[in-house]
């Protein structure tokens, strides 16, 4: 029974639900900042964003006006700069370094312009801010798995999962992190949930197919591999999985293929050249053989850089968080 | 470094620090807050209260310590700790209490992921030094230290601060080179006194005596080197036999030049009373009660007199430093101290009483000042020491007061924000509603806000008692009336609900509050008239396939078995995916002795509604009933987790686990079962 009326009873109680207000607050008379802001609105509204920034950088200066410095950097990131915007937003957190809606802003504008450790900084400061916006814990996870650190990565995105279980995106996203960590079982349950929920993510078809060829279910990967292709032909985990499963095969012009189109699409993969020095070896090309074991060589020592260097900033090591 | 010098040297036990208040700063925070709200800055606003939450909980975490309410001081500082700001400052200032509470090792975490973060920022290396040393890390403070002093900083007042951290790591090498960097770069007088005393308070005090020397050859009225060179004298274990004369001559000495300083005549009176000469003390402690008629000067008064056997004088200056103690807020030492001798004087005038009295306090203040380990007395360095208990008292309460506004404010912020509405905002709001209760269950609109969003969030039994307060304080409130009865609805006190939907002004025309009435009367043995409620409305325009379902149950509650099957029947001929018509045939066969239909009909509602507990719980007993544990176990689990809090689908559980040959399972889940049983 528990909860059937509730629906629509809530309809007629959202006024209620929504009818506190603030403390001892008086109806104030709209303040000159909120009506140039208004202005500024109406501005936006007619497409005049040039006259609009203009005044969101006045209304910003004189009145210290953090809402204004929010819109500003929307505007500037709307037109592509986002240095811009990182600054106005800068500006922001030095007024209110511990407003949610201006740490989101700024951990959204940081991961737009790569800046992948201060990103994990901001969202690290939101997820204390807010520990049960989920959001935030994905994102983070998904900062950490693309500055390369998919153990930091998974343990945010587990966070993620369990305030909202049904995510597909955070379920891909967690079971990406889990195959690179070589967690294959676990990764697979959640990456079967994601595929369930959306079965159109490529990213969870190829991670599936890359988990299920780590557990040696190689004819399941290569079902699930050549569905994420046929999404997205480029896929570089899915020709890296397709790859891996050829050269299993003997079939190795066809796993050459796959492969180079995986280092292509993400060249920072040490897996993929690793593979490819392998497979040039059986075609007898020594040559190219040795260039892809060197790039593998020098793929992997960046990658343990990078995982440095994250760690180095988060303090993260794999007995938990270094807090 | 001017700054430093004259900042630092006269204020060390001289003079009471200016009386903070705190209290002030948070509430113009509070005032700004109100000011960005009203330009619809809700961003800001919302930054600016909670520094009010960090800022005012972490000045409470000193003033409940300093109060001895350790518990208190650390509850205030795991609030504090919540709501940090993300700021080198902040953070430092999160570390201090840590420190204050003597938590070095949660002060290490915090001061060193902000060192990883802000490498060159010395005043964080400084601190991350103090608390490893204090947690037992002491190479690794030195390693902190080391790193911030390379190279060795230009601004002669980091150079000194250093030099005094390395000082209290023992290492006297590397504090003396940067000391002499300082001398290089402010060849004062004052600033070798500066150094001496430091290396006074450090216990070098030969390097001390060698560095004031250096200063009064200098100038030879530099203020204080004759003061100190008088208290490292008395410190020091080696100061030989001729020691109290010797500290007595550099304090006199210190008079000629400023015959009025309050702290050398003190010292000066102390040492004439332990050399046996309390006719020469006494004048000389009044001297100092002249220029500042603080308790420890009184105190010497008074010991002098009691010394030349003038008890009934004695008597009356201790009591005054009694009343000072009190209004300066002194500490158990002294306190200890001043109720001993007036003890003693007035015994001897023979107040035997009295005196029994004060001897008794100063045998309690001198347990308490001897606590070891006690973060009470941790940092009697913090300006709130300064104030008395009744001003600290009234700060308190005006910190409560801006601390429960600022979480109110958060909570609406959460709810009627950009996201609000969603049930993880009203989950936030509730949280920051509950914390400002816990301050101020009175705070205006608290207790309607916090039911209200604890509804919202779907806690409908945490909502209950906040709504019930609420509507207390407003009857007439028919919206908070409405929610408090949907509350009692979602917790099955069926017979609550009743009389707050019997009077909803809006019943009559609500179809929702009418379904609800007549579940409500259904549900608390009151199926007759629910029967005459529902017939009514399904004849006129509201028929609806719910109202039959309702109307069906209504009637297999008085046993009117097969008007209750034609109802739920019609209700699934005008919607065969109703909600619970399945589970009310259910009812009718159980009651009519047919446990296989009964069987099917739960099945049939469960494949409609997975989720549908009672169905579970049902399915469950009847299955057990049958014998087959198995399924019933898996069912009354999936009701589990569910409805974690049902005390009758625990206790079946636990006869599906005995049933199992699962002991250990069954006994958890029968006390379980007990304990949700006897909650309220």
């Amino acid at each position: 029974m528990r909860g059937r009326l509730l629906g629509p009873l809530l309809a007629g109680l959202g006024s209620l639900a929504l009818g506190a207000r603030l403390g001892a607050q008086a109806a104030p008379p709209p303040s000159s900042a909120a009506a140039e802001l208004e202005a500024v609105a109406a501005l936006v509204e007619k497409g005049q964003l040039e006259p609009a920034e203009r005044r969101l950088r006045s209304v910003a200066e004189r009145f210290r006006s953090v809402r204004a410095l929010l819109q500003l950097s929307r505007l500037q990131s709307d037109r592509g700069d986002h240095p811009g915007a990182l600054a106005s937003l800068d500006e922001a957190r030095a007024i209110a370094p511990n407003s949610e809606d201006v740490l989101a802003a700024h951990a959204e504008a940081q991961l737009a312009t790569g800046s992948l450790l201060p990103a994990i900084s901001t969202l690290e400061a939101l997820t204390r801010l807010a520990p049960t916006g989920a959001r935030y814990h994905h994102l983070r996870g998904v900062a950490l798995l693309r500055a390369g650190d998919p153990a930091a990565a998974a343990e945010s995105l587990l966070e993620a999962q369990r305030l909202e279980p049904d995510q597909p995106e955070t379920l891909a996203a967690l079971g990406t992190a889990l195959v690179r960590g070589e967690r294959y079982a676990e990764a697979r349950t959640h990456l079967l949930r994601a595929a369930s929920l959306s079965p159109d993510s490529v990213e969870a078809l190829a991670s599936l197919a890359e988990a299920e060829q780590g557990l040696g279910e190689g004819e399941a990967a290569l079902d699930h591999a050549r569905r994420a292709l046929a999404r997205e032909d480029g896929h570089p985990t899915a020709n890296l999985v397709v790859g891996m499963l050829l050269i299993e095969q003997e079939r190795y012009p066809e796993a050459r293929d796959a492969l180079e189109k995986a280092a292509a699409g993400d060249p920072a993969s040490a897996k993929a050249e690793y593979q490819l020095s392998l497979v040039y070896a059986r075609l007898q090309d020594e040559a190219r053989s040795r260039r892809h074991r060197e790039r593998y060589q020098a793929a992997l020592e960046q990658a343990e850089q990078r995982v440095k260097e994250v760690r180095d900033w988060t303090g993260f090591s794999t007995g938990g968080m270094q807090r | 470094m001017a700054g430093l010098l004259l900042g630092v040297l006269p204020a060390r036990g001289l003079a009471a620090p200016e009386a903070p208040d705190p209290a002030a700063a948070l509430e113009q925070v509070i005032a700004a807050a109100e000011g960005r709200l009203h330009e619809g800055d809700l961003p800001a606003a919302e930054g600016l209260y909670r520094r009010v939450l960090f800022e005012g909980w972490r000045t409470l975490t000193t003033l409940e310590r300093l109060d001895g309410r350790l518990a208190e001081a650390k509850e205030a500082l795991g609030n504090a700790s919540v709501f940090s700001i993300d700021t080198p400052p902040a953070l430092r200032s999160l570390a201090a209490a840590h420190l204050e509470m003597g938590e070095a090792g949660r002060a290490a975490e915090v001061l060193e992921e902000l060192a990883r973060k802000e490498p060159r920022d010395l005043e964080t290396r400084r601190q991350l030094a103090k608390a490893l040393s204090a947690d037992g890390r002491v190479e690794a403070a030195v390693r902190q230290l080391d790193e911030a002093s390379a190279p060795p900083p230009d601004d002669p007042e980091q150079a000194y601060l250093l030099g005094t951290d390395y000082l209290w790591l023992g290492k006297h090498e590397a504090a003396e080179r940067l000391f002499a960097r300082v001398i290089e770069a402010r060849p004062l007088p004052q600033t070798r006194v500066l150094v001496g005393r430091t290396w006074r308070d450090a216990g070098a005090y030969g390097r001390a005596r060698a560095e004031l020397g250096a200063a009064l050859r200098e100038d030879p009225a530099v203020r204080r080197a004759h003061y100190y060179l008088g208290m490292t004298i008395l410190a020091d274990p080696d100061a030989g036999p001729r020691r109290l004369e010797s500290a007595i001559a550099e304090f006199r000495a210190e008079l000629e030049l400023a015959p009025e300083d309050a702290l050398a005549n003190d010292q000066l009176g102390r040492c004439l009373l332990d050399a046996g000469r309390p006719a020469e003390a006494l004048p000389v402690f009044e001297a100092a009660v002249r220029a500042e008629p603080r308790a420890r000067h009184l105190y010497g008064v008074g010991r002098a007199q009691l010394a030349l056997d003038r008890p009934a004088e004695a008597v009356a200056s201790l009591r005054r430093a009694l009343e000072r103690a009190g209004e300066q807020s002194a500490s158990p030492d002294l306190l200890q101290k001043v109720h001993y001798q007036l003890g003693l004087a007035l015994r001897k005038t023979g107040a035997n009483e009295e005196a029994t009295t004060h001897l008794a306090e100063a045998r309690r203040h001198a347990a308490s000042s001897a606590s070891p380990g006690d973060p009470s007395r941790a940092d009697d360095t913090s300006p709130l020491a300064a104030l008395s208990r009744g001003q600290r008292d009234e700060l308190g309460r005006r910190l409560r007061a801006s601390l429960a506004r600022a979480c109110f404010n958060l909570g609406v912020l959460q709810a009627q924000g950009k996201d609000g509405g969603t049930v993880e905002r009203f989950t936030r709001a509730a949280a920051f509603f509950e914390r400002a209760a816990g301050i101020d269950p009175e705070f205006p609109q608290l207790q309607a806000s916090l039911g209200v969003a604890l509804f919202n969030a779907g806690r409908f039994a945490d909502a209950v008692p906040p709504l019930g307060r609420a509507v207390a304080a407003s009857p007439g409130d028919a919206g908070l009336r409405r929610m408090l009865a949907l509350s009692w609805l979602n917790t099955e006190e069926w017979s609550k609900a009743v009389p707050l939907l019997e009077a909803d002004p809006d019943r009559a025309t609500n179809p929702s509050l009418q379904l609800a009435h007549g579940l409500a009367l259904v549900r608390s043995g009151r199926a007759a008239e629910a029967e005459r409620l529902l017939a009514g409305l399904l004849a006129g325009p509201g028929e609806s396939a719910a109202l039959h379902v309702l109307l069906g149950e209504a009637y297999a509650r008085q046993g009117e078995h097969a008007a209750a099957v034609a109802s739920v029947e019609r209700a699934l001929r005008l919607d065969p995916a109703v909600a619970e018509a399945h589970a009310t045939l259910a009812l009718v066969y159980e009651e009519q002795g047919r446990l296989g239909e009964a069987e099917q009909a739960l099945r049939a509602e469960l494949r409609a509604r997975p989720a549908h507990v009672p169905s579970l719980r049902r399915l469950g007993t009847l299955l057990l009933a049958r014998g087959e544990a198995a399924e019933a176990a898996e069912r009354l689990e999936a009701a589990a987790r569910l409805a974690p809090d049902d005390h009758r689908v625990r206790e079946q559980l636990g006869r599906a686990y005995q049933q199992l040959g699962r002991p250990e399972q069954a006994r958890q889940e029968f006390e379980a079962s007990r304990r949700l049983e006897v909650q309220p």
